[in-house]
């Protein structure tokens, strides 16, 4: 073990004294925006509920929104409105307390961090705490977080991570349904965990098994569903923000040329300077999950322009399939985009009116970058 | 809760006293609550569909908005059964397999030249109480002459899909042909319409021209249910090329048992006809699931009121979140290494992305 992480392990036991669970939530089996959201546009209309931007109600809830390692905002004023008062007494599940519907508003809208022994109780088998703790948030068992990385290098990781995610996604319907026969009814295949599992190299991995895993996540990023158990007990943090999480770990990994950028009490070494180029690598466990996403969507990109995969080969196959998810990935960090998916469903479930929704769509239209005709 | 499964297995008479040293068997699955990831392949399925009927209007009908067409329209697009069948094989040890997508019904031009063309018809066609014009209903074909026109305008629309590759493949309506899959009526509708059905033919199309070899195994959802004499029909395609069938269908109801065990220990209710879960409140019958999400699909891509601002000379505007072949973020063809905005501090990105 290098005397860095030596250091910072030591580190990581101080911390292991702090509170755990300062934002992390256990609160599972409800969706407070979705009824919260209900509950404005049945008594405002849409275009008064919906009247906030993203900018607007995310400098509500945290206290400097420009900052990657913003605290949360304890006081919120919405948290006085009728709307809040029947979201906390109607929501299926509930009653909840305002203090747990705030925990899970946070959760899923990507406003806590991953610090070790904090945020997340660290377990062994990624080789470093700090990476570690961003794995765990996003619920990715280190064999699969491994060998995802043992195919893809860290020059492809950021599209690797949208393959780790994958993976666990099906390990975890494996789990939960043992019989073959169901399995095949429901399109549970064990055989692409297995081949993908045994892949040597991207190459080996199908274009079927591609697809099959894409979908999985697709599916996933296009319709709001939160609320779940994670195996850590925690909540389950919405898939977009698990992507951007595991990419993270990686990055960790990776190391820098530059000095470490977190303390050993998971603290960032440099100060954010604001968004002029000129930013330090990010401390990604004192990040905010939306913060982590952003440079995830960054990174990516940066990914993708350094090496250009040939035509045809399994880099290409690769990084077609998980060019679909980027896109998906790359709206769900805004709060309109949120709000519009959440709209369609509720359409759908005839919770609200088609106006309505169509006012939702309309505004995350033009924040969504256009599909080229 | 206890799931209840039923698997039929059909295996008949004439099956047992065949030559054949082995056949293939067929069973069919029952998936009543939305488990695994069928409504998730066959929405990804429903989404070359949307995507190619959104090129279809944009390329002949542009100028033809109506909101009543529209909406018959769109009550057909997302009320055609679709199907995603998989055909696995192994060659030297190594699997393959090649998935056929399917929708059931007309070809997407006939479909679109029966809403837009004729008259406008006296009823909708979702209305129980009205039963579908005459213009919108003659286009079902009940003779082999029509289903010739609809092999040769079905192949003519290959131009509209995009997306399709050698591992996913469109599965058309073929022209008659020799086939151990004879084109059947039931209730006058002609089965070889129905999505399962063109897959299992293209399927035999691929095995009789060699383009895979016989002996592997078939896969398939259906968003609905199967007919039994199709799943004698299919027991024929098993025999001839050694192939064991096995399909999942989907219905729109459970058996009332477990119906009521599930609205008795709290995790769902009734919504009108509908079993929703009691937290979330959303569908929870993957049929249901499958049904809202193609719903959205085809509001997104084919809503009325999204369509006629294309009609004023502005560019077709469905918006990003969806399945499908997508376009790559900005900033990777163009090679710029601006940081993405902060919406959060008020950065909006930049309109031309």
């Amino acid at each position: 073990m290098s005397r860095r992480n030596t250091c910072r392990l030591l580190g990581v036991a101080a911390l292991a004294a702090a509170p755990l669970g300062a934002t992390a939530t256990r609160v599972t089996g409800v969706d407070v925006l979705t009824r919260w959201q209900h509950e404005r546009m049945a008594r405002l209309g849409a275009s008064e509920a919906l009247g906030h931007s993203n900018a607007t109600l995310v400098r509500q809830m945290l206290a400097t929104p420009a900052s990657p390692y913003s605290e949360p905002v304890e006081e919120l004023g919405f948290t006085n409105e009728v709307d809040w008062a029947e979201t906390l007494d109607r929501i299926p599940g509930g009653p909840l307390s305002s203090s747990d519907a705030l925990e899970v508003m946070r959760w899923d809208l990507g406003m806590t961090r991953a610090r070790p022994g904090v945020d997340i109780t660290i377990k062994s088998g990624y080789r470093d705490d700090f990476a570690a703790a961003s794995a765990i948030k996003a619920d990715i068992d280190p064999d699969i977080f491994w060998h995802v990385l043992d195919l893809t290098g860290y020059s492809h990781s950021a599209k690797g991570a949208t393959y780790a995610v994958g993976l666990q996604i099906l390990r975890r319907q494996l789990a939960e349904e043992t019989d073959a026969d169901r399995r095949a009814t429901l399109s549970i295949d064990p055989d692409v965990f297995a081949r993908a599992m045994r892949a040597r190299n991207i190459d080996e991995v199908t274009a079927y098994d591609l697809n099959y895993l894409s979908t999985l996540v697709q599916h996933r990023l296009l319709h709001w569903k939160v609320g779940e158990r994670a195996s850590t007990g925690l909540r389950a943090l919405p898939v977009a923000y698990r992507i951007a999480r595991v990419a993270a770990a990686y990055r960790d990994l990776q190391g820098y040329t530059t000095a470490y950028p977190c303390q050993r009490d998971a603290t960032p070494v440099a100060t954010y300077i604001g968004s002029d180029g000129s930013d330090p690598p990010l401390c990604f466990v004192a990040a905010t999950d939306r913060a982590v996403h952003r440079w995830y969507l960054d990174e990516y990109r940066r990914q993708a322009r350094r090496v250009t995969p040939q035509h045809e080969s399994g880099l290409a196959r690769f990084a077609g399939f998980a060019g679909a998810i980027l896109a998906l990935v790359d709206i769900v960090g805004m709060l309109e985009i949120v709000e519009a998916v959440i709209a369609d469903d509720l359409l759908t479930a005839e919770a609200i009116t088609s106006p309505d929704a169509e006012f939702a769509a309309e505004r995350a239209d033009l924040l969504s970058c256009r599909i080229p005709e | 809760m206890r799931r209840v499964t039923k698997t039929v297995l059909l295996t008949s008479l004439l099956f047992l006293a065949a030559p054949r040293s082995h056949a293939g068997a067929v069973t069919v699955g029952n998936i009543g609550l939305d488990e695994g990831n069928t409504a998730a392949l066959l929405e990804s399925t429903s989404q070359y569909y949307v995507d190619a009927m959104r090129t279809l209007i944009s390329d002949r009908y542009r100028d033809d908005y109506r909101a009543i067409r529209w909406e018959m329209l769109e009550t057909a697009l997302k009320e055609a059964q679709v199907a995603r069948v998989e055909y696995r094989f192994v060659v030297n040890g190594e699997t393959y397999i090649r998935v056929y997508h399917a929708l059931g019904g007309r070809p997407l031009s006939a479909m679109a030249q029966a809403a837009f063309g004729g008259t406008t018809p006296a009823g909708t066609p979702g209305s129980p109480a009205a039963p579908l014009d005459a213009d919108w209903q003659d286009a079902t074909p009940t003779a082999s002459g029509e289903a010739i026109d609809y092999a040769a305008m079905d192949a003519e629309d290959s131009a509209l899909y995009s997306g399709f590759n050698t591992t996913n493949l469109r599965a058309r309506i073929l022209a008659p042909e020799p086939s151990v899959l004879e084109p059947f009526y039931v209730d006058g509708a002609d089965r070889a319409l129905d999505p399962e059905f063109k897959a299992l033919r293209a399927i035999e199309h691929d095995l009789k021209n060699k383009v895979m070899p016989s002996g592997g195994t078939v896969r398939g959802i259906i968003g609905g249910s199967t007919c039994s004499s199709c799943r004698h029909t299919m027991q024929g395609l098993a025999e001839s090329y050694d192939i064991d069938i096995h399909l999942t269908q989907m219905f729109g109801t459970l058996p009332r048992a477990e119906r009521e065990a599930l609205i008795a220990s709290g995790r769902a209710r009734l919504r009108g006809p509908q079993l929703v879960d009691n937290l979330s409140n959303r569908p929870i019958l993957a049929r249901d699931v499958l049904a809202d999400a193609r719903e959205q699909q085809v509001r997104r891509a084919l809503n009325p009121s999204s369509l006629d601002r294309s009609f004023k000379g502005m560019p077709w505007r469905p918006r990003s979140f969806r399945l499908g072949p997508m376009h790559r973020p900005h900033g990777i063809e163009t090679g710029e290494d601006t940081p993405t905005p902060n919406p959060d501090a008020g950065e909006l990105p930049p309109p031309r992305c």
